[in-house]
């Protein structure tokens, strides 16, 4: 790609936002040329998506300038981002789901005939051409939800498209497709490079850059790390930039010989995710599954938890098989799930902190059926000291603590049910750094008292510093096993799906 | 892919088809063939026009419920439209046209309401409604103490009980309603955005779209058609009575849900013409039977609630 002798449409210049708490960005560079398919690359958190908001208008900047075709603009947000040719395209789709093709991509923009009436013709036609000429010729009369999901992005790439957008982002486009369908949306990639389309393609897939990416830019702790082009970079060395920050003392593990086998799973396989999915946990053990978002590590966690079904394969429990498994039996059982978002799977926000706490274990609790008051805040004011939840009033709403807080009344509150496995999906998701470590050193004595741990995790500092094994799981299956010990390089080239 | 597009839109025409066509088939059947007076041209007559006002309601009902919403007011709303339509005409002597315009404006600024205390202060359109149901039942005893309103003119027994080319009036304006609900839906953007609203409200406003706007529109359009309900049925009983609505919510929304209209964002117009039909079948079939009034409220219950199963039976095998 010569990009030198065209002038950028896009220019973004020393960005800078700030979180409470968190500098998301600082100070951050980015430029697309018409034509180009620019890859930005970085860990969760890195940034990515923060600058892509600012982008869209979606976020206010507090430094930097955005410049689109030489042009300092003073004045941004959504509907100028849109005027000036911005689409997105997001990882959930914006569809209306028994809808036509045609009517989702002309949403909110109509042709009329009359003034009044819509000029359905005319729109099925123009519909039509613009997704063959995407490479995609479906029936625009189809209700979305019978599309698949690669014809579905499509519909979202035309709508985007409609709007004469010059600037499209991707943001993680083949993290739902099959091998087959990202094929498909490379050729309307490439499609839209010939006709000028700059295009911001997001993604986690390293493999997809060299395909097709033109330049690369890399962020790493909300900083530009750096923008290559994509011909003089290797893999490894893409992952060297996003990997390359020293882990803190902020991973407790205090390693103990593992016990028997817990949990077993064999051969797990789930109807539109997982494939074969098969490992271990031991008491006094904490394990770590690793993998990039969409790689099924939740699907796994809810398969076990008996929240979603499994068409093949066994789950043991301290070597005993489970033949059928719903969440009251999996409780019943002693399997604990701190689900992945708390707010909304593991708490109830308006209620004090000593009935969260109490919730789920009040059968075990009071096995005759009859609360008592006085034992409930007993055993409320238990976990709370137990895990220095900040401030300790029993009365307080949920939705009031802090998001480490919350995070410990979650824990306490299956802590109080007595399990003896133990699935954290994303322990420390959104917390400060210190709520952090403390719930890493929690995790640490949990396993230690001979509970064992499975640790779901996209972070990769957290799973190499807590997990005494780490599996690595990619596109529904485990691909990978290590020790403790494993360098951050070979983690991530499985996760990514890079065949070595 | 063609094949599989093909085969994809075969089942979305099975899907299309609601039970309630099958269902309503085998039961005008049954009813023609248990009681002769069913299937004669007077009786048939009869039950269009009763059925008039509960196929206006409806058209008002559906464009809620495509938006997700719960309607619990239009009975009631038609009640209160109907007691001022009715006590201006008495009291001020006001033209017959001027009450008639009085009732449509009187049902669109309760559902106009609707739709503010829904969309701008985020009630549950269940509660919203079900409140303004409460308040307009309350007015409507409030204007003439509990009595029913008579004595209105002469002149507007036309309307309620007079023909136009052999059909009664309260058909045709049933008609309108549907022609103006049909067209609404089907033809405009608006109708595209109240699908869009039960659909996925944040496709519509990711298109910069203002969707509160929309849902107070269809709240009011609602409340419009509840008093073109009472113009029809105030003329027809030459009176207006203050608990003349009541339970016509329950109707209306088990005619729309029998016509296809159970989850937000699906539904049409021409089902819920259906799912009206199959009431009315029912009730004028039980009457007809000799089955007593509170026996037909259990049935209708009973039928609502097995023919959501059985649609979602149908909805399994097709997409399973």
């Amino acid at each position: 790609m010569n990009t030198g002798e065209r002038k950028p449409i896009l220019q973004m210049k020393g960005i800078s936002k700030a979180f409470p708490g968190v500098q998301a960005l600082d100070s951050v560079d980015f430029d697309l040329y018409p034509g180009e398919v620019h890859v930005l690359v970085g860990e969760n958190g890195a940034g990515k998506s923060t600058l892509m908001k600012i982008l869209a208008g979606a976020y206010d900047r507090d430094a930097g300038e955005i410049i689109i075709d030489g042009e300092v603009q003073t004045r941004w947000g959504p509907a100028i981002s849109r005027a000036k040719g911005m689409a997105m395209v997001y990882q959930e789709f914006t569809l209306v789901p028994y809808r036509s093709v045609m009517e989702n991509i002309f949403l909110g923009q109509e042709k009329l005939r009359g003034g009044i009436f819509l000029d359905r013709a005319a729109m099925h036609k123009e519909a039509y051409a613009l997704l063959e000429s995407l490479g995609v010729p479906v029936d625009t009369h189809t209700p979305v939800i019978e599309l698949s999901v690669a014809q579905q992005q499509m519909v979202e790439i035309a709508k985007a498209l409609s709007l004469d957008a010059r600037i499209l982002v991707l943001d993680e486009p083949t993290s739902a497709l099959t091998v087959r369908e990202c094929e498909q949306l490379f050729d309307t990639i490439r499609r839209l490079k010939q006709r000028g389309v700059g295009i911001i393609y997001i993604s986690h897939r390293l493999e997809e850059i060299s395909v097709i990416g033109d330049r690369v830019t890399v962020l790493r702790d909300g900083r530009l790390i750096g923008t290559r082009q994509v011909a003089d970079v290797t893999a490894d060395e893409i992952v060297k930039m996003m990997v390359g920050r020293e882990i803190k003392e902020m991973f407790p593990r205090h390693y103990c010989e593992p016990g028997e086998v817990a949990l077993r799973v064999e051969g797990l396989c789930t109807r539109d995710k997982l494939r074969d999915v098969t490992f271990e946990v031991r008491y006094g053990e904490i394990v770590g599954l690793f993998g990039l978002v969409g790689a099924g590590r939740t699907e796994t966690a809810r398969a076990i938890f008996g929240l979603d079904p499994y068409t093949a394969g066994t789950i043991e429990l301290m070597g005993k098989r489970v033949h059928h498994i719903d969440p009251p039996k999996a409780v019943d059982m002693g399997i604990g799930l701190l689900p992945e978002n708390r707010k909304r799977d593991g708490l109830f926000p308006i209620l004090p902190l000593k009935d969260n706490i109490v919730m789920a274990g009040l059968r075990k609790l009071f096995p005759s059926g009859i609360l008592s008051p006085r034992k409930e805040r007993q055993k409320a004011k238990e976990y709370v000291e137990k895990l220095r939840v900040q401030p300790p009033d029993l009365e307080r709403q949920v939705r009031y603590f802090s998001g480490g807080n919350q995070q410990k009344i979650v824990i306490g509150k299956w802590l109080a049910m007595g399990p003896k496995v133990l699935i954290f999906d994303e322990p420390t998701r959104g917390i400060d750094v210190g709520a952090k470590a403390e719930v890493h050193a929690f995790m640490d004595q949990l396993a230690n008292e001979g509970n064992a741990i499975l640790m779901i995790s996209s972070e990769l500092p957290e799973i190499m510093g807590m997990s005494d094994r780490i599996y690595v799981m990619y596109d529904g299956a485990i691909v990978a096993e290590f020790p403790r010990g494993a360098t951050a390089e070979e983690i991530i080239r499985y996760a990514m799906g890079v065949k070595s | 892919m063609s094949v599989g597009t093909r085969k994809l839109s075969l089942r979305s025409v099975l899907m299309s088809i609601p039970t309630v066509v099958w269902a309503l088939l085998l039961m005008i059947i049954f009813f023609a063939r248990s009681t002769p007076a069913f299937f004669t041209l007077s009786n048939a007559l009869n039950l269009f026009r009763q059925g008039s006002i509960l196929m206006t309601l409806c058209m008002g009902v559906i464009v809620v419920s495509i938006s997700g919403g719960i309607e619990l007011s239009v009975g009631a709303v038609m009640t209160l439209a109907g007691m001022v339509m009715a006590w201006t005409l008495v009291n001020w002597q006001v033209p017959i046209p001027v009450a008639m315009l009085l009732a449509l404006v009187v049902g669109a600024i309760c559902g106009f309401l609707n739709g503010i205390f829904v969309s701008k202060m985020g009630i549950p359109s269940f509660i919203a409604t079900l409140g303004t149901q409460g308040m307009t039942i309350g007015l409507s005893l409030v204007i003439n103490n509990g009595y029913v309103i008579w004595g209105l003119p002469e002149a507007l027994d036309r309307i309620g009980n007079g023909m136009l080319f052999g059909i009664p009036i309260p058909i045709w304006i049933s008609i309108l309603a549907f022609i103006s609900s049909f067209v609404l839906l089907e033809f405009t953007p608006f109708g595209t955005y109240v699908y869009a609203i039960g659909g996925n409200e944040d496709a519509l406003k990711l298109a910069g779209k203002p969707t509160w706007w929309y849902k107070i529109l269809v709240y009011a359009y609602a409340g419009l058609m509840s008093g073109l309900a009472a113009i029809i049925i105030t003329s027809r009983n030459m009176a207006a009575q203050p608990t003349v609505g009541l339970g016509m919510e329950f109707e209306a929304f088990s005619a729309v849900v029998l016509g296809g209209c159970f989850v937000p964002g699906r539904g049409t117009v021409i089902g819920t013409v259906l799912g009206v039909l199959f009431i009315l079948v029912l009730r004028n079939g039980l009457n007809v039977m000799g089955i007593p009034t509170y026996y037909q409220l259990a049935i209708i219950g009973v039928v609502l609630i097995s023919a959501i199963i059985m649609s979602i039976l149908v909805e399994r095998r097709l997409h399973g």
